[in-house]
């Protein structure tokens, strides 16, 4: 048998995203190993972001391919998956344009750092299509492990070495918790590995508690992954002593793998437990919204305030998770898209503060848009957008999300939801009360003296690219989400385990009047039915 | 009952008490080198586990690199630091203790009814494999290629994770520009840490 | 380019909105915002001036249908239409907007800090607050509605008084808070019964059961209420407009609280007509404690702009009776209240401003004899101060006359509730004057403050005040003496209006509409005017 045809018969064109970010992984280091460090701040973020956007472009090649299980069903191509893994992808690429900079003023090695973050994201995005347990396993640990690493990159600082150990400690166990649920639906199932061999084996059987106990553990695993509360804990101190570029990779690459996985393990393995899943997500989703919203606001760091609030928004998106309907899922998937560019904005606006005035505390910022307008402008308008300000992305994303819980008939999340991201724009219009609002007398000491504003050395261009596409994306996204919306309804769409766990729910009738012809006019009825 | 069935089932229950003895021992155990060495126990007992299920690679595997690879590494990590700290005493540590013994038993009730009431589902292949070796291989490099080949990956990157936390840093420093006004500390976060709130 | 079917209302709501994205092209060379200043007036100017053009080539007076209709999809998937029209309703609000923004922005002119920033929200605040009234889509005017939170915080943050930032979060939370109401609202209607819309005339066409209707017009009355503002949830309006500074003012007082009323009839009263036949008495009881409370509590105040935000609170009072009436005229008085107001509050809150450049103070023991020094600035307070009061002849009294005489004649209340309204509102309106004049009489008579009176800084009213004060005062006398030019716009609106709320109330369905059941209603016959 020939290779071409081994190839064909494992359907290996499904990975070939992936096997496009291993390739630029191995030039990375090789590269660097052959090149020598010194000269590698210089080409290996291009070459990994030449590679990055590589994969995603053969994502989009994929898209219109007929899905088809590959390597003997380890690994699903759908739409969903597509979708998912281009925004881990997209996430990585951002995070590097601003990590260059970021790493090298640091002095540490900037090849390896370019090559753990892209084993995590091969990690991530295989995560996305994993459809069987083995792989599920391995490539959330690729995930893991790489972010343990990253975390402790700066070594030398002792808060940095904190957070990795607490992260490493606490997600081993998390992972451990995570392998013995999935061990046990290998013994329920009686040793199947497949996600929809195990969902066939166990809708014959009975076993109810051992089902359950396994959900919980498994629900127990990806709630570390997502952040969600109770299993937050790592989260406050993890963001605030990792690289500031890894956080951000954490809080938007890292947590929507762990949404993909939750959307294609639950949905598929679990379908004779939908209800108790749901229920669990529900107690989450709610205590995330509020714990998440209202620790945030008494942050004194914008690092931790981001935590808190990443926290926060990762409830928002349990909403549409937890209804279970087609738009729901749609909802998540774009609000995950959203959030990829007005988190990461966010995040490349405190670090260029970072990097010209070494602090991170929300006080340090006052005065700051008579120094630097476009980052005034630029943190000013991320952080609306997660406030759920319109016409920013935000708004639309947040709209979404509750307009799909509302039809699902889901009122008190919705509320729920509503009622705290009015307390999340206290806090995000904190910030901005801080930069625009205080007087020239009021401004801080670091910001008297803000260096010269200077986008000439290395790395900083590509920080700059990077804070005007994420602005850009955060400005217009929303006013012209119709293609985004598009996009995500057909990714749901097509995926048949989303509709078998929606048919449990009764569905809405189909959608609205959508005609530009106007609904009859109101006067003439009135007028019949007073008169 | 067959004599092999009297000496599976007597072996067994050796083992388990084995096992369960030695995680009391890993936890229990204030000096921390008696805790590093019953892991060792635990590993082994494990290992004797497997052989009893038919899984010989495997627990030559398990004892191989538990207990030749990462049990011996912790033992070294904790000889090469060894530092005599004295912890004052937590007050009231009883209720911990305490609170974790009633967790840890609860949980193994828990699982304890579960694993009694559950009709866990007959393995489709009830036969011994002639050679697990052989089978392994079959799967590593049929139905769980995928994973198998990711792991790869995995192990490079833990690979290049582990000599980067190891390495001594030469400092570059001089070349790069800066652009704050201060010099950023080599290796540390651009951020001043927090004044510790009073 | 084709005139009739040229998407009019789109380009009066983004030309303003476009234009001040291009603000931080302008060359600035002296910094102290002079090129911006006058960019941002010609850009209101033009606005205006399509508004005004607009009205008078593409609206039809006589119909009470919806006009300049455009609808576009936005996003199919939410059922969310970019979806304008302007009726009776929102015409009068939309031309307010145009008139009253652009004289704000002429009063700015003494605004120097941050010019770029502060003409940005101001031309972004025009925009979005035509899109209010003209929105037909409950989820955009959702939108639009919450849209210009952050530029009136940031206008009330950054150029405030002393208190601006406590001012500026109570605003933000109390309207970001009530917002909610109006998205769960929206939600909520879009999705009863099987079809899911949020167009404005297909949600009202809806069929919602009554406990329905009742919980929707609760959320909806709680959102509105803060905004217009109604008694128990004011507490924000003093304290944002003591510290709002005199163009911003202009644009709380004039527009921002018929934002509320308008929503209260387009919304509570359109849509929902069988909640407001069960809410109208309570909506009246409201209305007379708004009438009453505010007026003795300004009568209290020692501050100037709490003073007459208090008397603002007042006014609108008028508005809540005239929604819960019943009848054309009342219905018909209180949208005039609301276009009466917006001019006559936006320039008494002109004059303080320009009271408040010279005597830097706003307390009243500190002012006093400073009308022998700025006597034009004395006359024109004096005169909004009569048309706030109702003096006849000026605006706020056709006005207030209307929703008198549209509840008094009402047939939906029991004869004895309706004397004790009237008596206990006309207490109100015999409270209006004392507090003004009163107020006249300590800041231009008074014991004369020597230090204040000798101040260089002291002196009288600019070309430029004059104008803006003249710009007012012509269509607040204007509509006094007749008041057909505003009330001709909405009759038909109005008139058809009051069937339907009408209708929802068993014991009025089949009797007549009392005193003018002609679309011009009553208006006509009281101010018959005469033929030309």
């Amino acid at each position: 048998m020939d290779v071409a045809n081994l190839a064909s018969q494992l359907n290996a064109g499904a990975i070939l995203p992936e096997g496009a970010v291993i390739l630029t992984l191995m030039v990375v280091l090789i590269g660097e190993l052959a090149l020598g460090r010194a000269s590698a701040a210089r080409w290996t973020p291009y070459v990994a972001i030449a590679g990055l956007l590589l994969s995603v472009g053969l994502l989009c090649l994929q898209w219109d391919l007929t899905p088809t299980l590959s390597f003997l069903g380890s690994f699903n191509a759908d739409k969903l998956s597509i979708v998912l893994r281009s925004i881990i992808a997209l996430s990585t690429l951002v995070t590097i344009l601003m990590s260059i900079r970021y790493v090298e003023q640091a002095g540490s090695s900037i090849g390896e750092f370019m090559t753990i973050l892209l084993s995590a994201t091969v990690g991530g995005m295989f995560l996305c299509g994993a459809e069987e347990l083995t792989m599920i396993f391995v490539s959330l640990e690729t995930l893991s492990i790489a972010s343990y690493l990253l975390t402790g990159y700066m070594k030398r600082d002792p808060r940095s070495n904190e957070a990795a150990l607490k992260y490493l400690l606490i997600g081993a166990a998390s992972s451990a918790v995570f392998l013995y649920g999935l061990s046990l639906l290998y013994g329920l199932s009686g040793g199947e590995t497949h996600l929809s061999a195990i969902a066939n084996a166990l809708a014959q059987g009975t076993n109810h508690l051992g089902l359950l106990i396994a959900l919980v553990f498994v629900i127990a695993g990806i709630s570390f992954k997502i952040a969600a509360v109770p299993f937050h804990q790592w989260t406050p101190d993890v963001y605030e002593g990792a690289p500031t570029p890894v956080v951000a990779f954490l809080s938007v690459g890292s947590k929507a793998a762990g949404f993909a996985l939750a959307i294609r393990l639950l949905t598929q393995a679990f379908p004779a437990v939908v209800e108790q899943w749901q229920f669990i997500f529900t107690a989450l989703a709610i205590l995330s919204m509020v714990l998440g919203n209202v620790v945030a606001i008494a942050q004194t760091s914008m690092k931790r305030m981001l935590a808190y609030s990443s926290i926060g928004q990762a409830g928002f998106v349990m909403i549409g998770f937890v209804i279970g309907t087609e738009a729901g899922y749609a909802s998540m998937i774009f609000y995950l898209l959203i959030y990829l560019f007005m988190n990461l904005g966010a995040f490349t606006c405190i670090i260029l503060f970072a990097l010209r005035t070494g602090t991170d505390q929300i006080s340090e910022y006052a005065g700051l848009y008579q120094k630097d307008p476009l980052l005034t402008l630029a943190l000013s308008l991320c952080l609306l957008s997660l406030g759920g300000i319109p016409p920013l992305a935000g708004f639309f994303g947040k709209i979404y999300l509750f307009w799909a819980g509302w039809q699902a008939g889901a009122y008190g999340l919705v509320i729920l939801g509503l009622v705290t991201s009015v307390i999340s724009i206290y806090y995000y219009i904190r910030v901005v009360k801080m930069m625009v609002v205080k007087e020239p007398q009021e401004m801080s000491d670091v910001v008297l003296n803000y260096p010269a504003i200077n986008w000439t050395p290395l790395g900083m261009r590509p920080l700059q690219v990077g804070l005007f596409v994420t602005l850009i994306a955060t400005s217009i996204a929303g006013i012209l989400s119709n293609p985004l919306f598009t996009l995500v309804n057909n990714a749901v769409v097509e995926v048949p385990h989303l509709q078998t766990a929606n048919a449990a729910k009764t569905p809405m009738a189909i959608l609205p009047t959508t005609t530009p012809e106007l609904p009859a006019p109101l006067v003439s009825n009135s007028d019949s039915t007073a008169l | 009952m067959t004599l092999a069935d009297g000496v599976q089932l007597v072996s067994t229950l050796i083992l388990a008490a084995m096992v369960i003895g030695a995680a009391l021992g890993v936890v229990l155990f204030d000096n921390i080198v008696y805790s590093a060495f019953t892991l060792g126990g635990v590993f082994i007992s494990i290992a004797g586990l497997y052989i009893l299920m038919n899984a010989d690679f495997v627990s030559a595997a398990q004892v191989l690199i538990y207990v030749g690879a990462v049990n011996v590494l912790i033992l070294f990590a904790i000889m090469l630091v060894n530092k005599q700290e004295v912890y004052s005493p937590v007050p009231r540590r009883w209720i911990r203790k305490l609170s974790a013994a009633l967790v840890s038993a609860g949980l193994f009730g828990l699982l304890t009814v579960m694993l009694l009431q559950t009709e866990w589902l007959p393995n489709a292949a009830q036969t011994a494999p002639d050679s697990t070796v052989i089978l392994i291989g079959e799967h590593f490099f049929s139905d769980y290629l995928l994973p198998f080949e990711l792991a790869s990956i995995l192990l490079l990157m833990a690979l290049v994770g582990a000599v980067v936390i190891a390495r001594r840093e030469s400092i570059v420093g001089e070349d790069t520009a800066i652009v704050g006004e201060q010099p950023a500390p080599v290796l540390e976060l651009p951020e001043r840490p927090r004044e510790p709130v009073a | 380019m084709d005139l009739a079917t040229f998407p009019w209302l789109t380009t009066i709501i983004l030309f303003p909105l476009v234009a001040a994205a291009a603000i931080p092209l302008i060359p600035d060379p002296k910094g102290q915002g002079r090129p911006i200043r006058w960019y941002s007036l010609v850009i209101g100017l033009i606005d205006f001036a399509l508004i005004v053009y607009t009205f008078s080539t593409q609206y039809d007076l006589s119909s009470s249908e919806l006009q300049l209709v455009e609808v576009y999809n936005w996003i199919p998937q939410l059922g969310l239409q970019w979806s304008l029209g302007a009726d009776g309703l929102s015409m009068p609000l939309i031309l307010l907007t145009g008139f009253v923004t652009t004289l704000a922005i002429l009063a700015a002119w003494p605004v120097t800090l941050k010019p770029r920033l502060f003409y940005f929200l101001v031309l972004a605040m025009y925009g979005g607050q035509i899109a209010v009234f003209a929105v037909q889509d409950m989820l955009v005017f959702f939108l639009v509605w919450e849209l210009e939170l952050l530029p009136v915080y940031l206008l009330l943050a950054i150029w405030g008084g002393y208190k601006r930032q406590y001012a500026a979060t109570k605003f933000i939370l109390y309207t970001a808070g009530s917002s909610l109401f109006i998205l769960v609202a929206a939600l909520a209607m879009a999705f009863y019964g099987d079809t899911i819309t949020f167009d404005m005339r297909a949600l009202g066409l809806k069929e919602f059961s009554l406990s329905f209707e009742l919980l929707v017009y609760g959320g909806l009355l709680i959102a509105y209420a803060v905004k217009l503002p109604i008694v128990p949830l004011h507490t924000w309006l003093p304290d944002a407009h003591g510290e709002a500074t005199a163009p911003v003012h202009m644009l709380l007082a004039g527009i921002l609280l018929k934002m509320g009323g308008y929503a209260l009839i387009r919304m509570n009263a359109e849509m929902l007509p069988q909640a407001h036949a069960l809410f109208a008495p309570a909506l009246v009881i409201l209305g007379v404690v708004n009438i009453i409370y505010a007026a003795l509590t300004s009568f209290a105040q020692r501050n100037l702009k709490r003073k007459i935000a208090y008397s603002s609170i007042s006014h609108m009072g008028f508005v809540l009776i005239g929604i819960a009436s019943f009848t054309d005229l009342g219905l018909s008085g209180a949208v005039l209240q609301m276009v009466s107001h917006g001019l006559i509050g936006a320039s008494l809150f002109f004059l303080v401003g320009a009271t408040y450049d010279r005597t830097h103070t706003l307390i009243l023991e500190e002012m006093g004899g400073v009308g022998q020094k700025m006597p034009k600035i004395f006359a024109m307070f004096t005169a909004c101060s009569m048309a706030s009061l109702a003096l006849p002849g000026m605006s706020g009294f056709v006005a207030e006359l209307m929703v008198f005489v549209g509840f008094a004649t009402s047939d939906a209340y029991s004869l004895a509730f309706r004397i004790i309204v009237v008596f206990l509102a006309a207490v109100g309106v015999i409270l209006t004057p004392i507090y003004l004049l009163s107020m006249l009489r300590e800041i231009f008579y008074g014991a004369e403050n020597k230090d204040l009176t000798s101040h260089e800084a002291l002196i009288d009213a600019e070309p430029r005040e004059v104008f803006i004060i003249a710009c007012l005062l012509v269509p607040i006398i204007g509509i006094g003496l007749y008041p057909k030019i505003i009330t001709q716009i909405y009759d038909a609106k109005t008139a058809q209006l009051t069937l339907r709320m009408r209708g929802a109330v068993p014991s009025l369905a089949q009797a007549p509409v009392p005193m003018g059941s002609s679309p011009a209603g009553m208006t006509t016959h009281f101010y018959q005017a005469p033929q030309l």
